[in-house]
Order: C-alpha cells, then sequence, then structure tokens
C-alpha cells in the first residue's frame, strides 16, 4: 500500500522522506566535520613535510653540484701545472687532453691583458676554435673579475666567445695567465637531471643575476624569465624565507639552498595545495569517504526508513481498519519499543471499542424491545380511546338531545314566562282598568239613578232647588265618569304602548325616561298596594335606539323581583332606578333596593334558569334569568348584581345607546 | 526544516571551495631570441622588460592587478617564432613586447595581425615596417635613419670612399633593408659599397668572411650582424688586416656582449644608434642602476627600448577599457613617457628620431657627436 491519502498539511513530508533525509545529512555532517578537521590537520603537516623534504633534497643537491664543479675546477687548475718551459704544442695537448675528458666546451689560455694564446675546445665545437685564437678577452666580464680578486672565480651566466650562447664559465689566474674554462652548456641541466631523478617536482637553478641556469620540468617562460626579483632575500642566513613560487601558473611550496662557491641558488619545488599528490590524495580520500558515506547512507536510508514507515504504515492500516469496523487486527511486535507501545495500545484500544460495540448492540436490542412493546400498549390504547371516544360521541349525542331538549323547555318555558307575564300584565291592565272604569260605572250609574229620581220628581212639582241638585249631581257624576273614562282612556293607551312593546320586537327611537315612565304607570297598582317606594333618577335626553318592550320588561321583572324578594316583613322599601351615560355610546342603567340582599349561596347562580328562593311560592325562577337572556341578547349589553345581606341589592345594566341589529335566528 | 538544511550544505560547500587566489595577473608577452648567438638583444630586452614589470607591479600593478611577463623564445628560427605567438595567443595574450628583430617580425606579425594581438617591438627597425598601418608599433626609428647617417658620416667625416658590407643573411629583413639604406645614399655621394653576404652561425666561418671583405681593400667595413658576430669578426678583421681600418656596425649590434665579445678588436667601432648611456635624465639614471645591480653588467639600447616598450604597453592597457582597441588607444594616447624622452606613435605607428654617433672607446659606447 503505497499511497496514505491525502496529508493534512500539503507541505507536511512523508516520514519516510524526512528520515532519509535526517540519516543523510546526520551522516554528511559527521563526515563533513571529521573530514574538514582530518584536511585541516593533515594537509598542512603534508604540506610543511614536503616543503622540509624538499629543503634537505636543496641542500644536497646543492652540495653535489659544489662538489662536481669542484672537480671540473680541479680538472681545469691542473692546467696550472703549464709554464713557459712548455711549447705551444705541448700546451695545447695539454689542454686537449682536459676538454677530451669531457665537460667542457671550451678553455682558454689568455694572457692577462686578455689576449687569447691557446684554445681547447671540445669536439663539437672544432670548427668555431679557429676564430677564438687571437680573440681577446679583455672585455669579458669573467676574466675582469678574475683578474681583479686575482683568485678563481666562476661567472654566472657567461656567453661563450666560442658558441655565443650561455653557459657556466671559470676563471683562474696563476701567474701571468689566466686561464678560462667554459662548461659545456648542457652540464647543468644534465647534472640537475640525475641528480634528481626520483624527484617529481621542478628544479631550478638559478645564478646570482637571477637567470636560470638548469631547469627541469620547467616552462619555457618560466625558463627564460628573470628570479632576481623573486629570489632577492629568499636566502638569510642559510634559512629560507621563499615559501611559495609560480610556476606556470600554478604554486609550489620550495626548499632552497645556495651554493656558496658560486652563490647560486637551488630551487626545489614541491606542488603546493592541491597540486601536491599526497594533498590531493588525502583530500581525494576525505571526498571520497565523504561521498562513499553518503551514497551509503543514501542507499541504507531508504530501506532502513522503508522499513520504519512501514511498520507505521501498519499501524495507521490498523486504525484505518478499526474505523471501518474490524476489530480483529493484529499489528506484528519489532524491535522499537514505541511503536510496540503503539500497537499494544492501539490494540487494546480496538478491543475496548468492541467492547463497547457489543454493549451498544444489546441495549440496542432492548430499546427495540420496549419499543416493541409500547407499540403494542399503543394500538391497545388507540382501541381504548376509540371505545371511549364512541361512548364520549354516544354521550356527546345525548347530551346534545337533552340539551336541544333543554333549549326547547327553555324556550317554551322563556314563552310561558313570556305568557304569565303577558298574564300578569292583562291582569295589571284589568286591575288598572277597573277602577276608572268602575269608578265611571259607578258615576254613570249613581246619574241613572239621580235621573230616575227626578224623572219622579218632575211628575210632581219640580223645585228648583231639585233641579239644580238634580243638575248639580249630574256634572258630578259626569265629571266623574268622564275624569274615570279619560283616566282608562289614558291607561288603555299606556297599556296598548306597552303590550305593543310587549309583545311585539319592535325596535325604536325613544327617551328612557319615558319608557321608564311608562312601566312605572302600569307597576302602578301593584306599588300602590304596597308601602314601598319607587324613585327615578333618570336624567331626560337619554335618547336610546333600541327595544323598549324587552327593556320594560327588564326593568319590570327587576322591580318585581326587589317587591317581591327584597322587603319580606319590611315597610319601607326603597326602589332606585337610576340611570347615566357611560361614554358616548352606552348606557348604565342601575336599578338596586335596600332589601334583605341575595345570600353568597344563590348570588352567583341566581342569572341561571329556575333559581328561585321562592319556588312554591310565586317564583318561577325564570325572571332574572328572562332579564340576563334580554340584556344580553336583544339589547346588546350585560348585566352584573351584587348584593349584601342585609343591606340590599344592585342589578347593574350596561347597555349600548343603539341596540345591535337582531341576527337572523333572534 | 528543508531551508536549514540547504543553508547548511550550502556553507559546507564554501568551505571546501574556500581557496580564494590571488587576483587574476594581466598578461603580457614577450618574444626574443633567447638562446643562441642573438640572445644578447632579448635577454637584454627581457632585462628591461621585468625591470619595468617590476616597477609597475610594486607600484600597484595595472588597477590592482600585478602584471605578468609571458617570455618566449623565438630562437632566430620561423618554426619557433610561430609557436612562440601561437602559444601567447592561446594563453589569451592581447599584447606582447617584441620581436627583437626584423626577421622574427616578419614571422610573427601576420599571425598577430590576425589574432588581433599588438606588437610594441623595441628594436625592430628595418624600413619595410614603416609607413604601414598594421599591429606592429615600433619604439625605434627606421633603420633607413641610422643607414643614411652612417653612410653620410663615413663618407663625410671618416672620408671613406669604398666600404665593404658584411652582411647577415641570417636576418635579412634586416641586413638587406639596411644595406639598401647605405647604399643610395652613399652611392649618391660618390662612393663604392662591396657587399659582403654572411651566413652568421656557430660554425660560421669568420676568418673567411673576413678575408672576403678585406680582398677589395676597402677604407671601411661594416658588419650587419649581431653582436657576437660583429665581435668575432671585427676580431678577424683586425687581425688580418695591415692598416688601421675604420670599423661600423649596425645599431644591432650595439649591446654590451659586442665589447665583451670584441675586446680590444671592437676599440674605435664607430655605430649610429639612438642611444645615449651617458644621459643625465633622473630616470634614465635609476634605470640605469637598477639594470646593474640585478643583471651586473650594463643596460643598453635594447635593455631600455624594451622597458620603454613595456611602459607604453602598461599605460595602453591601463587605459583599455571595453571598446576601445589597443591599437586605436596607442595610436591615439601619447606620448608616452619613455626612459630618456617620450614616445609618440605617428599615425603608422612609427617614431621618428634622430641617431647618435657612438664610438666604442676604453670598453664603453660613447657620443662621438
Amino acid at each position: 500500500m503505497d499511497t496514505l491519502g491525502p496529508s493534512t498539511a500539503t507541505n507536511a513530508w512523508r516520514l519516510r522522506t524526512s528520515l532519509i533525509l535526517l540519516l543523510v545529512v546526520a551522516t554528511l555532517v559527521t563526515y563533513g566535520v571529521i573530514g574538514i578537521s582530518v584536511i585541516a590537520y593533515r594537509v598542512p603537516s603534508i604540506l610543511k613535510e614536503e616543503q622540509q623534504h624538499a629543503q634537505s633534497e636543496a641542500i644536497v643537491l646543492a652540495r653535489y653540484f659544489e662538489q662536481l664543479l669542484n672537480s671540473l675546477e680541479g680538472r681545469v687548475a691542473a692546467l696550472m701545472a703549464i709554464d713557459a718551459s712548455m711549447s705551444p704544442a705541448q700546451v695545447q695537448r695539454l689542454m686537449d687532453g682536459v676538454t677530451g675528458e669531457g665537460g667542457f666546451a671550451a678553455i682558454y689560455l689568455a694572457d692577462r691583458q686578455g689576449r687569447i694564446e691557446q684554445v681547447a675546445v671540445s669536439e663539437q665545437y672544432a670548427v668555431g676554435r679557429k676564430s677564438l685564437v687571437g680573440g681577446d678577452l679583455v672585455r669579458n666580464p669573467l676574466f675582469n673579475l678574475a683578474i681583479k680578486l686575482d683568485r678563481r672565480v666562476w661567472s654566472d651566466r657567461y656567453f661563450s666567445p666560442l658558441t655565443g650562447e650561455a653557459t657556466i664559465g671559470f676563471a683562474i689566474p696563476f701567474g701571468k695567465q689566466v686561464l678560462v674554462g667554459e662548461v659545456a652548456p648542457d652540464f647543468a641541466s644534465a647534472i640537475l637531471a640525475t641528480a634528481t631523478e626520483d624527484n617529481s617536482g621542478p628544479v631550478l637553478l638559478i645564478d646570482r643575476a637571477g637567470e636560470l641556469v638548469a631547469g627541469k620540468h620547467v616552462s619555457e617562460s618560466d625558463r627564460l624569465r628573470n628570479w632576481a626579483g623573486d629570489l632577492k632575500d629568499a636566502l638569510v642566513g642559510g634559512e629560507s624565507r621563499l615559501h611559495e613560487i609560480r610556476l606556470d601558473g600554478k604554486y609550489y611550496d620550495v626548499g632552497l639552498a645556495q651554493s656558496e662557491k658560486l652563490q647560486w641558488t637551488f630551487v626545489l619545488a614541491t606542488p603546493a595545495g592541491l597540486g601536491n599528490t599526497r594533498v590531493r590524495l588525502t583530500i581525494g580520500l576525505v571526498v571520497a569517504g565523504l561521498l562513499g558515506s553518503m551514497l551509503l547512507g543514501l542507499v541504507l536510508a531508504p530501506l532502513w526508513a522503508t522499513w520504519m514507515s512501514g511498520v507505521v504504515r501498519d499501524l495507521i492500516a490498523q486504525t484505518r481498519a478499526l474505523t471501518s469496523g474490524n476489530f480483529g487486527g493484529k499489528v506484528a511486535r519489532g524491535p522499537i519499543q514505541e511503536f510496540n507501545q503503539l500497537a499494544a495500545d492501539m490494540e487494546s484500544m480496538a478491543e475496548s471499542v468492541r467492547q463497547r460495540q457489543l454493549e451498544l448492540e444489546r441495549s440496542e436490542e432492548r430499546l427495540l424491545q420496549s419499543l416493541q412493546n409500547v407499540q403494542q400498549l399503543n394500538l391497545l390504547l388507540e382501541h381504548r380511546v376509540e371505545l371511549r371516544t364512541l361512548d364520549l360521541a354516544r354521550a356527546n349525542r345525548e347530551l346534545s338531545e337533552a340539551m336541544e331538549a333543554l333549549k326547547l323547555a327553555q324556550g317554551e318555558l322563556v314563552q310561558s314566562e313570556k305568557l304569565a307575564s303577558l298574564g300578569n300584565l292583562v291582569g295589571g291592565v284589568a286591575h288598572e282598568l277597573n277602577t276608572p272604569i268602575g269608578n265611571a260605572l259607578m258615576a254613570v250609574t249613581t246619574m241613572e239613578d239621580h235621573v230616575r229620581g227626578f224623572g219622579k220628581q218632575l211628575a210632581a212639582n219640580v223645585q228648583r232647588a231639585s233641579l239644580e241638585a238634580f243638575v248639580a249631581n249630574v256634572e258630578q257624576g259626569s265629571a266623574i265618569a268622564v275624569r274615570n273614562l279619560q283616566r282608562a282612556n289614558e291607561l288603555i293607551a299606556t297599556f296598548k304602548q306597552v303590550a305593543v312593546d310587549q309583545t311585539s320586537v319592535q325596535r325604536r327611537r325613544f327617551e328612557l325616561a319615558e319608557v321608564i315612565d311608562e312601566i312605572l304607570l302600569t307597576l302602578q297598582p301593584s306599588l300602590k298596594r304596597s308601602t314601598h317606594r319607587v324613585v327615578c333618577q333618570v336624567p331626560h335626553r337619554l335618547g336610546m335606539d333600541s327595544y323598549p318592550g324587552p327593556l320594560g320588561q327588564v326593568i319590570t321583572n327587576l322591580v318585581s323581583n326587589a317587591l317581591i324578594h327584597a322587603f319580606e316583613g319590611r315597610t319601607d322599601g326603597l326602589i332606585t332606578i337610576a340611570a347615566e351615560a357611560s361614554g358616548d355610546d352606552d348606557i348604565v342603567l342601575q336599578i338596586s333596593d335596600n332589601g334583605a340582599g341575595i345570600p353568597a349561596t344563590l348570588i352567583d347562580r341566581v342569572f341561571e334558569p329556575f333559581v328561585t328562593s321562592k319556588l312554591g311560592r310565586g317564583g318561577s325562577g325564570l325572571g332574572l334569568h328572562i332579564v340576563w337572556n334580554t340584556v344580553n341578547g336583544i339589547l346588546g349589553g350585560s348585566i352584573a348584581v351584587s348584593s349584601t345581606v342585609g343591606e340590599g341589592t344592585s342589578f347593574r345594566i350596561v347597555m349600548p345607546r343603539v341596540a345591535p341589529m337582531p341576527s337572523a335566528a333572534e | 526544516m528543508a531551508a536549514w538544511v540547504r543553508l547548511l550544505i550550502a556553507c559546507l560547500a564554501t568551505a571546501l571551495l574556500a581557496a580564494c587566489g590571488p587576483r587574476e595577473p594581466v598578461r603580457i608577452g614577450f618574444i626574443a631570441t633567447l638562446t643562441g648567438r642573438l640572445s644578447d638583444l632579448g635577454e637584454a630586452g627581457r632585462n628591461g622588460a621585468q625591470i619595468a614589470v617590476d616597477e609597475i607591479n610594486a607600484a600597484g600593478g595595472i588597477r590592482g592587478r600585478p602584471v605578468e611577463l609571458i617570455v618566449q623564445d623565438d630562437a632566430q628560427s620561423p618554426e619557433k617564432a610561430i609557436e612562440a605567438i601561437n602559444h601567447l595567443r592561446q594563453v589569451g595574450v592581447e599584447l606582447v613586447i617584441g620581436p627583437m628583430t626584423s626577421s622574427m617580425a616578419e614571422v610573427i606579425l601576420p599571425i598577430a595581425q590576425k589574432s588581433g594581438i599588438v606588437l610594441i617591438s623595441p628594436t625592430v627597425t628595418a624600413h619595410k615596417f614603416f609607413g604601414r598601418d598594421d599591429n606592429l608599433f615600433l619604439i625605434m626609428p627606421s633603420a633607413r635613419e641610422d643607414a643614411r647617417s652612417s653612410a653620410r658620416h663615413h663618407y663625410q667625416e671618416e672620408g671613406a670612399r669604398r666600404v665593404a658590407i658584411i652582411y647577415d643573411t641570417r636576418n635579412l629583413a634586416y641586413s638587406e633593408s639596411w644595406l639598401r639604406e647605405y647604399l643610395v645614399p652613399f652611392q649618391e655621394l660618390g662612393g663604392e659599397v662591396v657587399p659582403v653576404p654572411f651566413e652568421s652561425g656557430q660554425d660560421a666561418d669568420a676568418d673567411r668572411i673576413a678575408r672576403q671583405a678585406l680582398a677589395s681593400r676597402p677604407d671601411a667595413v661594416v658588419m650587419i650582424t649581431g653582436a657576437a658576430d660583429t665581435a668575432r669578426l671585427a676580431q678577424r678583421v683586425r687581425e688580418l688586416s695591415p692598416r688601421p681600418l675604420l670599423l661600423g656596425a649596425a645599431q644591432w649590434a650595439t649591446t654590451q656582449r659586442l665589447i665583451e665579445l670584441g675586446g680590444s678588436a671592437v676599440e674605435g667601432l664607430v655605430v649610429h644608434n639612438y642611444f645615449d648611456n651617458s644621459a643625465t635624465g633622473e630616470r634614465f639614471v635609476r634605470l640605469q642602476q637598477q639594470y646593474r645591480e640585478r643583471f651586473r653588467r650594463d643596460i643598453d639600447f635594447a635593455g631600455v627600448t624594451a622597458y620603454d616598450a613595456t611602459q607604453v604597453a602598461v599605460a595602453v592597457l591601463g587605459a583599455h577599457t571595453s571598446g576601445k582597441r589597443l591599437r586605436e588607444i596607442l595610436l591615439a594616447g601619447g606620448p608616452f613617457m619613455g626612459a630618456d624622452g617620450p614616445i609618440a606613435f605617428d599615425a603608422n605607428g612609427d617614431n621618428g628620431r634622430r641617431p647618435y654617433v657612438m664610438v666604442v672607446r676604453d670598453g664603453r659606447f660613447q657620443i662621438l657627436r
């Protein structure tokens, strides 16, 4: 499994990569530090060694060279044996003998003025020999120096008159003559080559003037240049102060020695820095080691890293399995403690998760079971509810039927009450009418008597006094009759009004005070019979657009109620009818008495039908109910009762001036 | 983590590569004959150039960079000369001091011209190189002046009527030019010239040549060859000639070696050159001293002209920024300070001066007039 899915941070590295990097960097840094220390310590010591070796070699070389030159000198010095006694041919032979031994290009024998007397040359220069004899060395610097110092002198680079080329020369003044020898031009380089066979670096032999006499492994431009500047102060008291020269663009450490005889400088150069083989080797080894260890690291690191990240991957896989519900997996233990710990913890976590899972399942089952139970109960309940509902429905139906019946009964009762009140009313009317009509009848009857009487009188003599008496009786009698009949007429008119008002539910505008007055009129008879009083405190100009009939009924009932119930055993009852406007729209009508009051047990129910304290004694129990109905119904108002036992009762009606329009049902 | 790891690696790498070398030097080439019979010219030239280079480096070099003289030998051989110039070209040299002899100049100039290298020659004087618009800049005036002056002097001052001229066929470019330039005015004046060709070399038979020259019984013998051979020939002539004879030489031979090798034979030898070794200018005196200290001999014209040539070269390279070619700078930027006077190049890169008449006396060149 190679892909681990998207990582949480886009620039987070894979474990493997970071492990590899860690191992490689650790290797590099360690090796780098060690390597650099090795180089820093070793390289300078190598270079120092080499330089010291070169130094000692240079000294050896210088000495060797000197020895050789000494021997050459010696050979020529042997010629000092020449004296005036010898013939030129003898001298020539001697000289040729020396040159024949090799090492010399030419030997001159000159007088102290520089005139060359005899010349011996080595074979290869034989041709030019002729032209040398007779020549002079008078301007030859070597010759002049020898004459001046009067001793053997070696030249620096010396230009041969014979070859015209640079070589080494020496002069030996003796007696009246001077021997001048020219060393073969390749002498120096040949010696140099053999003497330094095992030295692979450049070797330079530089004369006092800084010219290169001979060199090995020296490029042409270095050969031809003048070294005086570089070697200036290089050797002070035998100590080499020059540490580094540049040959052909490369830098070299040097070992310096000077030949005492010639004051020439022998320079043995060893490559400096990276030019030096051993240094290169050391550095090469270190670098190779570095690369090697890095490579090794790069090879091993991925393996190790892969293995390690493999273990981690197993753990990750295990976790994955867990999240998808497999609990059984096990991770193999490895050599890393922490991972093992992690694996163990992972497994125990898996186990506990599994336990939880089981528990969950079990409680799930239980839950299911309970649910099922509940469902069943539910069904039962529903069933019962259905039954109850049916029952209730039935009860409801019965109740509604009862209600209907009651309503009907109520209606009938109301009707009968109405009839009863109507009967009362009729009775009252009749009662009221009875009196005036009776009175009138009485008066007319009396008159009738009087008339008869008079008639009788007529048969005899009528006296004026009796006529006057008759007229007076008739006048009186008719006045009474008229008065009473007018009264009866008035009453009838009023009753008509009331009846009209009472029996028909007609709406009209009226003054409240008027209607109340009219009602009171009708109640006169009842009032008269009692000692109780009715006081009216109704202001005029309380106009209403309402139903005076029902309103009158209400007032009638309330007053009657008070009369009947309030003043049991009393004679000073007072009923007050008061009215006032309430706002612009309503009227408050208050009918109060100072009677016995309504007991607390009854007061809440007085408006209910069939509630009376005088059942069987003349009260139908419907009066207040009719009042309540009428006020709340057709009049569109409300009624309230308040009462204090022993002090009185008060009915408060609030109704709109303009009664609401009746609904169709009314 | 990535950032500082990279930084660490970079630091390590830098530490390993920490070898800081010195500043890249300015390389000037030097071609001359440094081996063989004519090596006196070359060596003197190299010494003079070296003194100039050391002076310049002591003063800080060219814009802080040290000057390095890359010395190459032409060994008076065309093959070696071509090798030398090619080597210098490969090394990236833009300016070369040299060559010292006209015959080598002939060989080297075409290659230098093609590769854009500028040559500043201290001692080439063959007339054919004058009046040409090329990469060869000459410190000394044309050999013509020298030859003409010699011709006039020999005829008028020395009263010579017949002159034998021994000329070196190895350096024909110069010797032929000198010969011609001498011959025309001398003949015009009414004199007679006897040319004697001479092939210089180690095996050359100086004796035979001397005899040949003396056979025509000349009033003067002029030798147009290198110092070593002039010395040898002079010795032969002196020995073979019954009467004292005027000896003349070309400027080419007026090096110290002539005196060293010639000895008494060259006493009285008359030459024309442009070099007054008794000049007293401060710079010149200092140069003389330095040369004597370092090289243990006296400076000669080759050394002085090479010194001058190097000074010019350094001045030009110092002014050389991208765009301006060295040639243009040489032509436009002058006069340059020479050891014994200003140096200015004309449009053809030539230098105009009048020669001195010098004679060898007591082992030294002395001005006659």
